[in-house]
């Protein structure tokens, strides 16, 4: 089901220009998460609703929280930092709502909030790690898988889990790690699986039919097609039509469909962890292979290349979007220029660096 | 300000291999001293590439080896070498098997990304499935008719039993990719 374009306008700007409050900062920093974006208009509900959920459970802490995303939906990141800083933030902790880390998390995420930040002087900006095959991501994984299979029936039952698939080999790779964890995950939470094995939707082979044709020769006669994605959305739906066609031409194998994680509890306390890591000081990423850090084949140009934010209809990186009256009107050289910022930087051959802190 | 470089090696690893790789590092720089025991104000490079090592990174304690770039690509140009231009032949990448078992997948995914192996599958020594018959039995489902069996090991002689590099599927192979 995807919402007709152009999208219908819901942003809601501020009357005037936001400015960092001068008052000292009261509180603990508030938390910008930062998604993605869809066509698809269940996923747009599911990161909203998503949104609220936090907002209801970090506010018995006290914590302010905002939405934004970097692309295809409303509101854009800027919407939700300038509604922040309306509120009197100084400093925002930002968590990407990314479950493997490549372009978006690396480069385009970080690069809206430099971005952010020169638009607001003042302003501050923690960075979280992307959520990965954190535990609470592979027992919601495992929850969408029940809701399709019975645990008596996991011995004879294949998963093909699919990603996004990319052309960044340190995010394929995760992909592949994500696979195995949940294959010894299932084996102490419920009982052992045949086998899982690592899928795509884009970018990246073996794709779902190629993979549902592997484990079909592996000996697979249940199979569960379980999406590695956060929220429905064209690629998810892609990836059922897919196994779908494939399905029509290998009868004999009993084909499952599970849920995208959804807005959910499990991920919500994922974020929150990601939340607390970056308030209790220096935030490590995992640069072991991370190209924009060590030379890795064929990605050798990467390393250290300045990152831009993404394009979003609603701040779009190069002139007007549908922008009348947009609140950086003002400040056209600015915005149009394209923010850099240094993924990579100096350091030591992939070792891994801080992400920004609060300060 | 250097500090002294201090390899910490396995109690295993072959001396022959350890003091190769000490010449070596000191070809590289006369600025480092190695060693193989902890030493006062050494940065300490543990030799392996995962597992519990991992948790003892520190200040003065270096992260594990694996898995850097460098040693993915060292990993494939022993692959190439077994294989002596056959590109085609799928990879089997084997972990020793134990509490580090996801590495081992995506290090077989690395060893995958960009280059032209038909397929680059992984299997553990011990105390993990699958085992080495295990995964051979996979590539062979998988259509493979020539395996190249690829210890995922530095310098320590934990791969003693396992196969020799360019071993092919223990039966008749069947089928093509």
């Amino acid at each position: 089901m995807r919402s007709a374009l152009p999208y219908p306008v819901r942003r809601t700007e501020p009357a005037v220009d936001p400015v960092v409050s001068e008052e000292p900062p009261q509180g603990p920093p508030p938390l910008l998460l930062v998604g993605h974006g869809t066509r698809c208009v269940p996923g747009e509900a599911q990161f909203s609703g998503f949104v609220q959920r936090l907002h209801t459970r970090m506010a018995a802490r006290g914590v302010d929280v905002a939405g934004g995303l970097i692309e295809l939906a409303p509101p854009p990141v800027t919407d939700a930092t300038a509604a922040l800083v309306a509120r009197g933030h100084h400093a925002v902790v930002a968590v990407p709502l990314m479950l493997v880390a490549a372009g978006h998390a690396k480069g385009d995420i970080p690069a809206a909030l430099a971005r952010e930040a020169g638009r607001y002087p003042g302003l501050s900006y923690g960075y979280a790690r992307s959520l990965g095959p954190d535990p609470l991501v592979l027992t919601a994984l495992l929850e969408r898988l029940d809701a399709v299979l019975d645990h008596g029936d996991r011995a004879g039952a294949h998963v093909v889990l699919v990603g996004r698939g990319s052309t960044d080999p340190d995010a394929n790779s995760e992909v592949a790690r994500t696979a195995r964890l949940l294959l010894e995950r299932a084996t102490t939470r419920g009982g052992a699986l045949a086998g899982v094995e690592p899928s795509f939707i884009s970018l990246a082979a073996p794709g779902v039919p190629a993979a549902l044709d592997r484990t079909r020769r592996l000996g697979a006669r249940t199979i569960v097609v379980l999406p590695l994605f956060m929220f429905a959305g064209v690629l998810p739906n892609r990836i059922v039509t897919q196994a779908r066609t494939w399905a029509q031409h290998n009868p004999e194998v009993d084909l499952r469909y599970a849920e995208v994680i959804g807005d959910c509890d499990l991920l919500a306390e994922a974020i929150e962890a990601r939340y607390d890591e970056v308030l209790a000081g220096p935030v490590r990423a995992g640069c072991d292979t991370c190209m924009y850090r060590i030379a890795i084949r064929g990605f050798a140009h990467r390393v250290g290349q300045p990152q831009t934010p993404h394009d979003h209809p609603d701040d779009p990186v190069t002139g007007h979007g549908h922008g009348h009256g947009h609140r950086h009107g003002h400040d056209h050289g600015h915005g149009r220029r394209s923010t850099t910022l240094a993924a990579g930087g100096a350091g030591p051959d992939g070792a891994p660096h801080e992400l920004p802190v609060l300060s | 300000m250097s500090r002294p470089l201090r390899l910490l090696a396995p109690a295993a690893t072959d001396s022959g291999e350890l003091a190769a790789l000490l010449t070596r590092l000191r070809q590289r720089t006369n600025t480092v001293h190695v060693g193989v025991d902890p030493a006062p104000a050494a940065v300490h490079v543990p030799l392996v590439l995962g597992g519990a090592a991992r948790a003892e990174t520190g200040e003065d304690t270096a992260r594990p080896l694996g898995p850097h770039p460098a040693l993915v690509e060292a990993l494939a140009r022993l692959a190439d070498d077994a294989l002596d231009g056959r590109g085609a032949a799928t990879v089997m990448l084997v972990g020793a098997g134990g509490d580090d078992n996801a590495e081992i997948a995506k290090v077989a995914r690395l060893l995958q990304e960009g280059r032209a192996f038909a397929r680059v599958e992984h299997a553990y020594l011990a105390d993990s499935s699958p085992s080495i018959p295990e995964g051979l039995h996979r590539c062979q489902l998988l259509g493979a008719t020539e395996v190249v069996v690829l210890p995922y090991s530095l310098l320590e002689p934990a791969f003693a039993d396992a196969p020799p590099s360019g071993s092919r599927p223990p039966t008749g192979t069947t089928g093509s990719s």
